[in-house]
């Protein structure tokens, strides 16, 4: 038996021997992503439980104070406190990823559906258009939509979705196309479906695994977009709480060794943006093996 | 006189999984001398691939070998991992079961030949050229000059194995083992190319071992037959003596499936090979045994060697009588003619878009035929020649381009989608990748249901219907709740069978139900078309390569070449007496049990990939009776009534009985 360790299959293949179980990694990732989320969350939502400040309530006794009894986190250059600020802008926060993404998934996968199934000179011009969109820096799209209809959350989560929905367009025209092919879309014709329940019943269930495995990733990184937009000023209007707008208040304030205005909501940030990832890893490592 | 080049003695093979070991080889002792050809047979999981890959030192990672294995003399077993190089090509070299992924496909054939010559035959890079385009020629590659500078996707599947066996041979190997080499070729290239295994056996002088799960096609082509079951070794012997007269109780299940083009059916062996975890303590095939007894569950027969060079692992070696039973097909015997064909088609003609939305090449030219009620129509032919194009016309999933098709009642030219999809309800299709045509997201009564749900039948009567046609098909209920994922070949296309019952068509369309399955899976699926078919209540449309099971199903046959319909007519008149060059190419393909036919056999000059447009008979460049008067086209004529043939020179071929 000591010399059968010689004979061995190259690296790599793995005709015979089961793939390493990968999907309990992504078990591992998912659930310690959603645990980070999790916090954040309710951290959001007990907000007023967990803090005595309202978001916008200003202390006249602390300004730029740093942490302390009163103010666990310190207050930013309004004397606002940070600790209620930070809690208040994960709802604005991970409220409009979600909405923006989940805005994206369906309007993006339902036209890239429709037009990979569909085909011909619908799915040109889809292309183009999905193109043209792309090609526009994300910044620029969301300045014009703002520009266009005026800023506010509703139009933020629109533009951010905007952004997102041609990614979606394309996976899932991508997957349509491919699927189209196989065996049980024939089979489904024969049994007498209509295109609409082709479409519906059996091609979209099919399609859906990575789509379902980057809204994770996404979400993160429409997070970091609209911080990004905020700390440009484009996102949300002062002074409404919002990390990367509280980021953007504060950075002025670090040169002067008032660390704390822009660390706290740059942490509340990189840890939810972080859950994110773990849980879109976690999912495409589970789709793989799969 | 002659050394065995290899030489196995009590190898075992365990591979670790997930879920506990797997014996993949248990105490195999085998050897094959130089010039023979030995042909491994069994069923899928069997281990065949294991012991391929064992000879070449491939085996996968963390698998632990024992025994002894010596190719030339030597235990590969002790060579250090540089030797193993040098064995792998030199000592044994692997023709793949899929070949065109086995080629690189960046890189020109002819570069891997020359590269392969220069390693292994210490050729001069110049010099390797010219010995490159002679190897080419010597595995039947025609203009081999071409084809050196052509890259693996442009070669036709056929080619690509061709390539394959001469890039394994270059190497000088002692073995040359080939993995299910020919599935999935047609039987008029299966034949080619298992013959030339035997050449190059004894041309090089080395030992060939060719696995396969065809007991026909294997049985011309090699010296000896190996057994494999659960991975143990049940039978070994000449290949004649195996096939005429069994010892084992599992080799006479794998012959007696096997579909015979005289008509004898072909006999199913119920039940599936079981996956041992240890070698196995008694004989792993009792529980599918007719001959079973308490001895058998308990004790592990020796491999035993009989007379003749023979050997067996059985208990009952000598009860298991040589004679495999030969019940002929029952036809039916409803010939067509009786009421209005069902289906009916006039001068079809299908061209597929080309991918720059030009016009691409006709797939069907002018076919005609019709279907009559509870009458069962084969259609034959090789793989491009529009087979399942005509399936899919039938069904309306291919629109013809010119021409006219009426499936009960509906001219599909002139339907609606909602006509098209109101007739569902009467015909229907099972499709020849069983797995791919289940949708993988729904349960299989979900995939059941599809067609009722539909059809929009009273909902009280759909869950009896569903339990009654997966009974029909031998599943139980505790399948229902499945998806196709968890489901073998078998048990998958047995569901796509329900699923086309289910709303109780009156026609059913098979484009190759059988061929993506095991033989012994095979015969059990062809077991239940036969039962359904029997009853004559319903039309069915069978596509197929095979052309045995076509005889043993079907009432009338068509044969179609390249889009076109060359001869028809009653199964057993154009099987057993084809009038058609091209049929009679097709039947002599056809391996049999029976021996080797090699009086009069009708063969095609060339692959039909290498055939040209021909401004006559489409058969023309292949044809081995083509004459001049063949450049005129040819059309189907009444050769008798009911049989049609598309060749003037039908009647001076002489027409030969084949039933011999």
């Amino acid at each position: 038996m000591a010399l059968a360790g010689r004979l061995r299959m190259p690296p790599g293949r793995t005709l015979w021997h089961r793939r390493r179980p990968r999907a309990a990694i992504g078990g591992h990732l998912i659930m310690s992503g959603s645990l980070l989320l999790a916090i954040v969350i309710l951290g959001a939502v007990l907000a007023p439980l967990l803090s005595p400040w309202g978001p916008e309530e200003i202390d006249f006794s602390a300004f730029l104070a740093p942490p302390s009894a009163a103010h666990p986190l310190g207050t930013d250059g309004n004397g606002m406190d940070l600790w209620s600020r930070v809690l208040y802008a994960a709802r604005i926060d991970v409220g409009i990823a979600i909405a923006a993404v989940a805005l994206a998934v369906v309007s993006g996968s339902l036209v890239g559906g429709l037009v990979g199934y569909v085909g011909g000179w619908i799915d040109e011009v889809a292309m183009r258009l999905t193109d043209i969109v792309q090609a526009f820096p994300a910044f620029i799209l969301a300045l014009t939509v703002s520009a266009m209809f005026g800023s506010g959350l509703f139009n933020l989560t629109v533009a951010i979705g905007l952004i997102f929905a041609p990614a979606y367009v394309r996976i899932m025209r991508s997957e349509i196309r491919a699927l189209r092919g196989r065996g049980f879309v024939e089979a489904a014709e024969c049994a007498g479906n209509s295109r609409v329940s082709i479409l519906f019943r059996h091609l979209f269930p099919n399609a859906l695994t990575p789509v379902l495995v980057i809204a994770p990733l996404n979400c993160g990184w429409a997070m970091l977009t609209l911080a990004g937009l905020s700390f440009l000023g484009l996102g949300v209007p002062i002074p409404q709480a919002e990390w990367g707008a509280m980021i953007s208040a504060g950075a002025a304030d670090v040169v002067g060794g008032r660390w704390w205005t822009s660390i706290f909501p740059g942490a509340a940030l990189f840890v939810s943006v972080f859950g994110f990832n773990l849980i879109g890893e976690g999912f495409l490592d589970r789709s793989k093996s799969g | 006189m002659n050394d065995p080049l290899l030489k196995m003695r009590g190898v075992h093979v365990s591979l670790p999984l997930r879920d506990g070991a797997v014996a993949a080889l248990n105490d195999v002792s085998l050897t094959v001398g130089p010039g023979e050809v030995l042909g491994l047979v069994g069923e899928s999981g069997g281990g065949k691939s294991m012991l391929a890959r064992a000879v070449a030192g491939l085996l996968p990672d963390g698998a632990s070998l024992s025994g002894a294995l010596d190719v030339d003399g030597r235990n590969i077993m002790e060579s250090a991992e540089e030797d193993l190089t040098l064995h792998r090509g030199g000592g044994a070299a692997m023709c793949f079961q899929n070949p065109r992924s086995a080629l690189s496909p960046t890189r020109r054939v002819g570069r891997q030949l020359v590269d392969r010559l220069v390693r292994w035959r210490g050729m001069a890079p110049d010099a390797a050229w010219p010995a490159a385009r002679e190897r080419l020629a010597e595995v039947g590659i025609r203009e081999p000059e071409r084809r050196l500078r052509a890259f693996p996707h442009e070669l036709s599947g056929g080619m690509c194995q061709r390539v394959m066996i001469a890039l394994a041979l270059a190497c000088k190997p002692r073995i040359l083992l080939a993995d299910e080499p020919t599935t999935g070729l047609d039987p008029t290239l299966t034949k080619d190319i298992l013959g030339l295994f035997r050449d190059a056996a004894e041309r090089e002088g080395c030992a060939v071992i060719i696995i396969s799960h065809d007991v026909a096609s294997i049985a011309a082509a090699c010296d000896r037959i190996a057994v494999l079951y659960a991975g143990t070794l049940v039978e070994d012997g000449p290949a004649r003596a195996v096939v005429d007269a069994p010892l084992h109780p599992y080799t006479r299940s794998l012959v007696a499936a096997v579909p015979h083009i005289d008509g004898r059916l072909s006999i199913p062996l119920a039940g599936s090979m079981p996956r041992l975890g240890a070698p196995p303590a008694a004989c792993p095939f009792a529980d599918r045994c007719v001959l079973v007894e308490e001895r058998c569950r308990n004790e592990l027969p020796d491999f035993a060697a009989m007379a003749d060079g023979r050997a067996v692992r059985c208990f009952h070696a000598g009860e298991v009588g040589s004679s495999v039973a030969t019940e002929t097909a029952a036809h039916h015997g409803v010939a067509g003619g009786d009421g209005a064909p069902i289906v009916e088609l006039v001068d079809v003609e299908v061209r597929y878009a080309s991918q720059f939305g030009r016009r691409g090449p006709r797939t069907l030219r002018g076919v005609s035929m019709t279907l009559a009620p509870r009458e069962t129509l084969g259609v034959v032919g090789e793989s491009g020649c529009g087979k399942s194009t005509l399936a899919r016309v039938i069904m309306g999933l291919v629109r013809p381009t010119a021409g006219k098709a009426v499936v009960g009642g509906v001219d599909y030219r002139k339907a609606g989608r909602g006509d098209i999809r109101r007739l569902r309800r009467d015909i229907q299709m099972v499709f020849q990748d069983p797995v791919d045509s289940l949708n993988p997201r729904m349960t299989v009564e979900r995939n059941v249901r599809d067609p009722l749900r539909n059809a929009r039948e009273p909902l009280a009567d759909i869950d009896e219907r569903i339990d009654r046609v997966l009974g029909q098909m031998g599943l139980g209920s505790e399948f229902r709740r499945l998806r196709p994922h968890r489901l073998s070949g078998g048990q998958a296309q047995r569901v796509a069978l329900a699923r086309a019952l289910v709303v109780e068509p009156r026609v059913i369309v098979f484009d190759e139900p059988t061929s993506a399955l095991d033989v012994t899976v095979q015969a059990q699926i062809l077991d239940l078309l036969r039962d359904l078919m029997a009853h004559g209540t319903r039309s069915y449309v069978f596509v197929s390569h095979d052309l045995a099971t076509v005889r043993g199903l079907c009432d009338r046959v068509a044969v179609l070449y390249l889009g076109r319909i060359v001869e028809q007519g009653p199964a057993d008149e154009v099987l057993m007496r084809p009038r058609h060059p091209y049929t009679r190419a097709l039947v002599d393909a056809v391996p049999t049990l029976s021996g080797r036919r090699t009086a009069a056999a009708t063969r095609l000059k060339r692959d039909l990939d290498e055939a040209w447009e021909a401004a006559g008979c489409a058969l023309e460049p292949r044809c081995p009776h083509a004459e001049a008067a063949c450049g005129e086209p040819q059309t189907l004529r009444d050769l008798t009534p009911g049989h049609q043939v598309a060749c003037w020179k039908a009647e001076h071929i002489s027409a030969e009985a084949l039933n011999d």
